[in-house]
């Protein structure tokens, strides 16, 4: 016959269970969080002064944007040159081809630190680092610019966003 | 015969008369043969029913008490010693059980809160005092560049929420 020791707290296998779910967490913790990704948006933006001719089949910015850039710039139009929404792991990179001479490298350096390396003509430009916070928790538009060497007087922007910025302003309009 | 003087009877044969009320059924007993033949015919009766008394009724034992009476049998008594040691080991095992459940929750919870950088928004969200203040300018902008002749200008507009980095000659 088999004798049970009654006396044996029964929240020993609460612990037992307690501890196992630890361990699979503590393990598990670094393979989800490498699964964990990123989503972004980046426009290219061209800024000028001058109205676009009619052949140009280009996206005006929408208002809500315009209105920032409007506020900052100097420049009266611009528009969507291209528009692109994308999704990396956190612990790669991805590059993202903007335009014909224009290529992007994003990539995130660590848990708030977003890294851009601009490639134009197929050779890298410019790597600029940026807080990640700002874009995803508030908003926050992170813009690199420069002068448009092919047109006098033009800016090319890019501008990275929430991906889900643009939709919020198309609610908002 | 009335029914007042039965009664009286009755009680006294039971032992619930008072000592003056005995004296008196007494007295009247020894002059009313009717009543005394009634008390002498219960006083026999009672003895009767004293000596016939009930039988005793085993019930019938429980099969799961029958094992337990053999097990107890069966299984070594523990002396107070080993009583003595074991009340000692089962108290400090649930003190430190009582330790170590909470202890654990608390080492999950902790464990969640770091690896998903909770931590940091909730420290962010004390240190603010408002919506304006939780928003934390960006704190720096780091720029490389393989040009030799490149300049850049950062800036950020608050109002906008925009943080700019321009480059000259690009």
């Amino acid at each position: 016959m088999k004798a049970t020791n009654l006396s044996t707290p029964k929240f020993c296998s609460a612990l037992q269970i307690l501890g196992l779910a630890l361990m699979v967490f503590w393990f598990a913790a670094p393979v989800l969080q490498a699964a964990e990704t990123l989503k972004l948006s980046a426009r290219l933006v061209w800024g000028t002064n001058r109205d676009k001719s009619a052949d140009d089949e280009l996206k005006a910015m929408t208002p809500k944007l315009k209105s920032k850039f409007v506020n900052i710039f100097k420049w009266k139009e611009y528009y969507e040159i291209s528009k692109k929404t994308f999704q990396f792991p956190k612990h790669e990179g991805k590059q993202i081809r903007m335009s014909k001479n224009c290529e992007i490298i994003m990539k995130l350096l660590d848990k708030d630190t977003l890294q851009v390396q601009v490639i134009g003509e197929d050779q890298l430009q410019r790597t600029v680092k940026h807080p990640l916070k700002p874009i995803l928790t508030d908003g926050d538009l992170f813009v690199v610019g420069g002068d448009d060497k092919d047109s006098y007087g033009d800016a090319w922007f890019l501008v990275i966003t929430h991906p889900n910025l643009g939709k919020e302003h198309k609610k908002e309009e | 015969m009335n029914e007042k003087l039965v009664i009286q009877i009755q009680a006294y044969l039971d032992g619930e008369l008072s000592a003056e009320a005995r004296l008196q059924l007494l007295a009247r007993l020894e002059k009313d043969s009717e009543a005394r033949e009634l008390c002498d015919s219960l006083k026999a009766e009672q003895s009767l029913l004293k000596d016939v008394g009930e039988k005793d009724h085993e019930l019938p034992v429980a099969h799961s008490y029958f094992w337990k009476a053999i097990s107890d049998e069966i299984l070594p008594h523990p002396s107070p010693r080993n009583q003595t040691r074991h009340k000692q080991t089962a108290g400090a095992f649930q003190r430190w059980s009582a330790w170590l459940v909470p202890g654990g929750v608390i080492a999950c919870i902790a464990l969640v809160v770091f690896q998903k950088g909770l931590l940091d928004d909730v420290l962010d969200g004390i240190k603010s005092t408002g919506k304006k203040a939780a928003r934390r300018a960006p704190s720096f902008h780091e720029i490389d560049s393989q040009q030799q002749n490149a300049g850049f200008i950062s800036f950020r507009s608050e109002s906008e929420g925009v943080s700019v980095v321009w480059i000259s000659n690009y």
